[in-house]
């Protein structure tokens, strides 16, 4: 294949996925048809105005409240079902000196997983996906934000998690947890979020990059704007990294949006093998 | 407490512009599952894609994938019964599926990749409506 024949196969593939990616973000008309997101700011067309400044909750603090979901990278990277994937959630490490970063027994796993095709993939095995890679994910999530409680409904296997600023600390000692556990605090209009107590069942990505039980995870949430929030997330897992590291996920808010529910599990069974998956 | 090594290591820069046919390229080569539920490169063959058009069966409107069925008849008037995947409800609800976009009775042209072990299935990557040419993409863990 000519150079020239790739460059035509990859703009025809950016482009058609960015049509897909449009389509596939739009409003799910088929689910609350015409419904429209009370308090958003809208122009005098009724459209939303996704530039306008951050709503703020009663007590002053950005309100973080509505359907996100993570920003397609422009010119990125095309994935199955030819989306064109957002920036991290092929691969949290991406920006990160490669040679250097896993420890022996993360970078053993990690090829092993890739070698198996990513058959024990937790998304495979219809499982939770674990907080890292839901905050890269293109499944949208809802944030309800509450005094004291913040609660994250994920799309993503139909998933709810609870964020608590009523004064608790995490856990001494956790069960494991596919979620983990979870408290925040404001610094400035950024939301802190620290977790903790995590299975070392969930993948932090798509490539399966692994973590321990023993992994910490702090989200940053800001929201820019009304249709804007940056996710910055912090991996910080001794047992399989040499040090912690950062990444920066773009979301965006799916205005007069709404969830739809995934029950993977309906017929999952089905998919091991597949001459048995007809159903 | 910090238990970490250091790391003196220069940072990977990745090469936009031509980055994107390298990646694409190294994702065709790989074909991981990525995106929604399954692994593709363990189930389908990226390498074997087929068309077939056919008569609509049975739609199994069903997470974590929607299966429709179609029967397809060949130069011999031979009718094989193909089984073809898609992506899940929720993915194809945003696409601007309903479970009522395709209906059994009607004729569809499907581009799908074949699987690796069934002789009859196949990951669809696109449904055109042969009555009225529309054309829908399906949600699916396959490349468009």
């Amino acid at each position: 294949m000519t150079k020239q024949v790739l460059n035509c196969l990859s703009v025809r593939m950016v482009f058609t996925t960015s049509v897909i990616v449009l389509s596939l973000l739009r409003p799910g008309e088929a689910q609350w048809v015409g419904h429209l997101m009370p308090g958003l700011p809208r122009g005098a067309d009724g459209k939303p105005n996704l530039q306008a400044a951050a709503p703020r909750t009663a007590d002053g603090k950005p309100s973080l409240s509505g359907v996100w979901h993570a920003e397609p990278e422009l010119g990125g990277e095309v994935g199955p079902g030819g989306l064109v994937l957002p920036k991290y959630m092929a691969n949290v490490t991406r920006d990160q000196p490669p040679d250097t970063l896993l420890r022996p027994a993360a970078a053993t796993l990690f090829k092993a997983r890739a070698d198996n095709l990513y058959r024990d993939s937790p998304s495979l095995q219809c499982l939770p996906l674990g907080v890292a890679w839901l905050d890269t994910y293109t499944h949208p999530f809802k944030i309800v934000q509450n005094p004291g409680l913040i609660v994250i409904l994920y799309e993503s296997q139909t998933l709810f998690r609870q964020i608590f600023m009523d004064g608790r600390t995490l856990p001494d000692d956790p069960q494991p947890a596919w979620l983990g556990y979870s408290v925040a605090a404001w610094e400035g209009d950024t939301l802190v979020v620290s977790t903790a107590g995590f299975t070392d069942k969930t993948w932090l990505d798509a490539r399966g990059h692994p973590h321990s039980e023993a992994m910490r995870l702090t989200e940053r949430f800001m929201r820019r704007d009304t249709g804007h929030m940056d996710i910055e997330v912090t991996v910080d897992d001794p047992v399989y990294y040499t040090r912690p590291f950062s990444y920066t996920q773009p979301h965006r808010l799916l205005p007069d949006g709404e969830l739809i529910e995934y029950i993977c599990n309906e017929n999952n069974a089905a998919h091991f093998p597949l001459v048995d998956k007809k159903p | 407490m910090n238990t970490y090594a250091s790391s003196q290591s220069p940072n990977e820069r990745r090469c936009r512009g031509r980055g994107i046919i390298a990646l694409g390229l190294m994702w065709l080569g790989t074909t991981i599952s990525l995106l929604g539920h399954h692994s593709f490169a363990a189930e389908f063959d990226i390498n074997k894609p087929i068309t077939l058009t056919g008569v609509v069966t049975r739609i199994a409107w069903q997470n974590p994938h929607v299966w429709f069925y179609i029967d397809v008849k060949d130069e011999a008037d031979s009718i094989t019964s193909w089984g073809l995947e898609m992506g899940s409800p929720n993915a194809l609800i945003r696409a601007g599926w309903t479970r009522n976009s395709m209906k059994p009775g009607e004729i569809v042209t499907v581009e799908a990749f074949r699987a690796r072990d069934v002789a009859t299935s196949a990951n669809a990557r696109s449904v055109t409506l042969v009555s009225s040419g529309k054309r829908l993409f399906t949600a699916s863990s396959a490349p468009q």
